[in-house]
């Protein structure tokens, strides 16, 4: 009876004294949606802008009074990231919460120093997910978070859905976290991430920050060495075997003033390296398949002849973007992003443990050849062109 | 300081309480009728219920006699017809050759006088007086020690109507009622074999219950059946009014909060469970008969399963399993998320939640159990008021509760959602809705002061307490654990009635095969078209 009674009164006790120490109520959380790392104007110093999610706007704006911006941009300033995290906690009344966050944007000027010391909170805190998106911007990170957007009362939401969404292109990279840590790990591969714009508007007195996810940000080591553009990244993604989709434009090979779109239904690549006499070399397989998508000219391009001119030229179209990327990054800044080093490794093993301390330097004298295989298979539905009477 | 305790102990041990059984076992009737009936008197002092008709029968031959019955409890009609007139009117016709004495009157009245079906003898004071108490009507006469008893019973009874728990679309529609006999016979209704034992206890030093204990013999394993009688023998108490005594009377673990003991107000449902091996226990005054054993997985059956198409009653059967979990788990899932988990809630759904949250005064856990609380206040009211009252309160419940509270930031709107979903789901699993509002609330308990740990220890322990558990010494839980695959076709789904040809493991054991084994319907042999 006694061993009942204090068997119970120690279950109260440990339920309501020591329970609840770790609770965090929603209403007490502020949940940062996208977190952007400057160099700070003070030397040696960093800032962090973040974007809070403001609950009660976004239920006042889904309530139809709306129009207001649903979150909330915090700046603050620390000798590591961690400070000035911390340091945000001084004008916000609630805890950060970083576990909702979804994307990290680093500043140009800071990720050319190097972006390892910047990332290690993020990889070593149990709170943020190893499946945030990382992007570079191409200026300061800061305005980056500051931009809104007109779709999204939440703009880190828009900035998630447009590096999803650049499947249908095929023109940005898209990488996060965990995978920029992997590549950063090994030889094999150099890391690269994603790449956002900041785009001024100014109309009237109405000035406008907005921002377009395209292209990507190079690395050597964890040091950022330069932006790819869109038809770049192209290169790059034909390269991985990471284009899904997209269009390319051809000249009309009855009219060469017209264009043509194909649109891309399915690719693949193919690396084989292979190594003669101590001398590296590479060979890319590119395999596309295609659509015709839309015509301007005004004849007849629906037969087995014009197809196989348009595969030709569709062909050249990628081999040259496969091109300018390697001109840029194997040649200009020596970086392998296209993990020539792994595919290396897992053929020549044993020489790559040779390879392996100097491949910084064999790199850029690799010979690469480029095969491109493209095929364009349907025509849509209207055989001939549209045109009027 | 524990005094009182003592007190307590002194009162439950002292034997035999104050009030006495009327008449001893051993009071043997005499010979005297004016001894019987001044027995008789004292034992119904004050009980302005009980005629006593005193009369003489015979002409020439004049013997004294008496009748005894409870008014209300006996049909009168019948009473006049079949035993007042034959005595005192046809007596006169009857060829005795005279014969007709003292001695020899009994045996005339009982084998050639009376035209009642149903005679049995007292011998003792005792059974005279209990047999009067159930409705008999009994005669004594003078110059012999035994009483007649016959059954003459016919009180006003509530008809078989359509029970108000276990509602179906198709099925019977028969319900039990408060009359033992009735519910008997429409249990032999449905099982027209010589096998369906039915063994009457009476139970209750006051009410004196009748209690029949129903089985098929070739079906039912002995050892439940020994064991059920042993149980109900062991009760000594004063009163039965429900089934719901004798129930806590002979559970296997009385002090668990989920029930060992089944009951059902269908007679096909009982009928059905007894087919399959189990016994049932009809109380008197109650049409709720108890079953057992009783496994935790009946709870998700019901009889319209095995009624309609099989493939929809096993879709409604893991909705129930569902149900189940969303009635005991919703809320606590959800305080746990809200105020530990929130990297758990997809982004989406966390802006909502955030906004709904922002501005409400209280900690998820102490909103969760205010609803809790008002939503078993608003059952309640809702079962204990009168039916158009009834609607009242729904419609208070409804708007003051779900849509004021909300809009005056009272409370979330996704804590209302949870909790009336949880109502909702709590009632398609109705016979152990109960339970599910006492693990609601140690769920939320433990998630509000551990998040998903707590729920995690919370399942740890009841799957324990599940698996430990027995009902008439068969495990709770089988045939899950003890895993049974072939009893797996009517746990989860409910297989077609051409494939279930065996009974429940665990309880039809003696007597397995339900039905042929190939009863699968097939195309008529030649028929080209049906193949």
């Amino acid at each position: 009876m006694r061993k009942g009674l204090l068997i119970l009164l120690t279950a109260i006790v440990s339920l309501t004294v020591v329970g609840c120490w770790n609770r965090r109520e929603l209403d007490t959380l502020a949940i940062v949606t996208a977190v952007g790392i400057d160099k700070s104007k003070e030397d040696g110093k960093i800032t962090t802008t973040m974007q809070i999610m403001k609950p009660s706007e976004i239920k006042s704006a889904s309530s139809g009074s709306g129009g207001s911006k649903g979150v909330w941009v915090v700046t603050s300033t620390g000798y590591t990231v961690f400070d000035s995290v911390r340091n945000a906690t001084m004008q916000s009344d609630r805890k950060l919460f970083f576990a909702q966050n979804r994307a990290i944007v680093i500043g140009e000027e800071i990720a050319r120093e190097g972006v390892t010391p910047l990332l290690d909170l993020f990889d070593r805190d149990p709170e943020p997910r190893r499946l945030t998106w990382l992007l570079v911007a191409k200026g300061k990170a800061g305005d980056v978070i500051h931009a809104e957007h007109e779709q999204e009362n939440i703009p880190s939401k828009a900035i998630e859905s447009l590096i999803k969404s650049s499947d249908v292109t095929s023109m940005a990279v898209t990488v996060n976290l965990n995978d920029f840590l992997k590549n950063l790990s090994t030889h094999s591969t150099n890391a690269v991430a994603g790449r956002i714009d900041i785009i001024n508007e100014e109309d009237g007195e109405n000035k406008k920050i907005k921002m377009r996810v395209t292209g990507a940000s190079v690395f050597k080591g964890d040091k950022l060495v330069g932006f790819f553009d869109r038809s770049e990244t192209r290169g790059l993604n034909w390269i991985n075997g990471k284009v899904k989709s997209g269009i390319i434009v051809v000249k009309s090979p009855i009219q060469e003033t017209k264009n043509v779109a194909l649109e891309i239904i399915r690719a693949s690549s193919k690396i084989t390296p292979e190594i003669q006499d101590g001398q590296i070399g590479i060979t890319v397989e590119i395999k596309e398949e295609g659509n015709l998508g839309e015509q301007m000219s005004s004849l007849e391009l629906t037969n087995t002849e014009m197809f196989r001119v348009l595969e030709q030229r569709k062909a050249q179209v990628i081999k040259n973007e496969i091109e300018s990327v390697f001109k840029k990054a194997q040649k200009e800044w020596g970086t392998d992003i296209f993990g020539f080093g792994e595919a290396v490794h897992r053929k020549y093993p044993k020489e790559w443990k040779e390879l392996k301390e100097q491949w910084g330097d064999v790199f850029p004298e690799i010979d690469v050849q480029i095969k491109v295989d493209a095929k364009l298979r349907a025509p849509g539905l209207s055989a001939g062109p549209t045109k009027a009477k | 300081m524990f005094q009182w305790m003592k007190n307590l102990h002194r009162i439950l041990t002292k034997q035999d309480l104050d009030y006495k059984t009327p008449g001893e076992k051993d009071g043997s009737l005499s010979y005297s009728i004016q001894s019987n009936l001044e027995k008789i008197k004292e034992v119904f002092t004050h009980a302005n219920d009980v005629v006593i008709r005193q009369f003489e029968i015979g002409a020439d031959v004049r013997i004294k006699a008496f009748i005894v019955y409870v008014d209300g409890l006996v049909d009168k009609e019948i009473l006049q017809i079949s035993l007042m007139k034959p005595l005192m009117i046809d007596m006169h016709l009857a060829k005795t050759d005279g014969t007709f004495n003292r001695k020899t009157a009994f045996t005339i009245i009982k084998e050639r006088v009376l035209s009642i079906s149903e005679v049995k003898d007292a011998h003792y004071l005792q059974d005279a007086v209990d047999a009067v108490l159930s409705g008999d009507t009994v005669l004594f006469l003078d110059g012999s020690p035994v009483a007649l008893v016959a059954s003459l019973r016919g009180w006003a009874t509530r008809g078989i109507t359509t029970p108000d728990t276990e509602v179906v679309v198709r099925g019977s529609r028969e319900g039990f009622t408060e009359t033992l006999q009735t519910n008997t016979s429409q249990l032999r209704r449905r099982i027209k074999n010589p096998n369906l034992k039915l063994e009457t206890m009476k139970i209750g030093k006051q009410t004196k219950t009748d209690v029949v204990i129903a089985y098929i013999k070739d079906i039912a394993d002995d050892k439940i059946v020994e064991e059920v009688k042993k149980r109900l023998s062991r009760i000594d108490t004063d009163s039965i009014l429900e089934s719901g005594y004798i129930e806590e009377f002979i559970e296997d673990n009385p002090l668990s909060f989920l029930p060992t003991v089944g009951n059902s107000e269908k007679p096909d449902s009982v009928a059905a469970k007894m087919l399959e091996g189990r016994v049932a226990i009809l109380t008197d005054g109650t049409p709720f008969v108890l079953t057992v054993p009783y496994l935790f997985v009946e709870a998700f059956q019901s009889s319209e399963d095995y009624y309609s198409r099989h493939y929809y009653a096993s879709i409604l059967r893991l909705l129930r399993y569902t149900a189940f979990f969303i009635g005991a788990f919703a809320p606590a899932f959800y305080v746990a998320l809200t105020t530990y988990h929130q990297e758990m809630i997809p982004p989406a759904l966390l802006v909502s939640m955030a906004a709904a949250r922002e501005g409400t005064p209280f900690p998820a856990f102490v909103e969760a159990m205010i609803m809790g609380v008002i939503y078993e206040i608003l059952k309640e009211a809702g079962v204990r008021l009168p039916r158009p009252v009834g609607q009242a309160v729904s419609i208070v419940g409804a708007l003051v509760i779900g849509e004021s509270a909300v809009s005056a930031g009272l409370i979330g709107a996704p804590m209302v959602i949870v909790v009336a979903l949880t109502a909702i789901s709590s009632f398609v699993v109705s016979s152990i809705s109960d339970t599910l509002s006492i693990m609601r609330l140690i769920y939320v308990i433990l998630a509000g002061a551990f998040g998903l740990f707590g729920i995690m220890i919370g399942i740890a322990g009841f799957l324990t307490h599940l698996v430990s558990l027995r009902s008439f010494g068969v495990p709770y839980l089988s045939p899950l654990a003890p895993l049974n695959m072939r009893d797996m076709k009517d746990v989860f789904i409910r297989a077609p009635w051409w494939m279930m040809f065996t009974r429940p493991r665990v309880l039809g054991w003696k007597n397995q095969v339900r039905q042929k084994f190939r009863l699968m319907p097939e195309a008529r042999e030649g028929d080209e078209n049906n193949k």
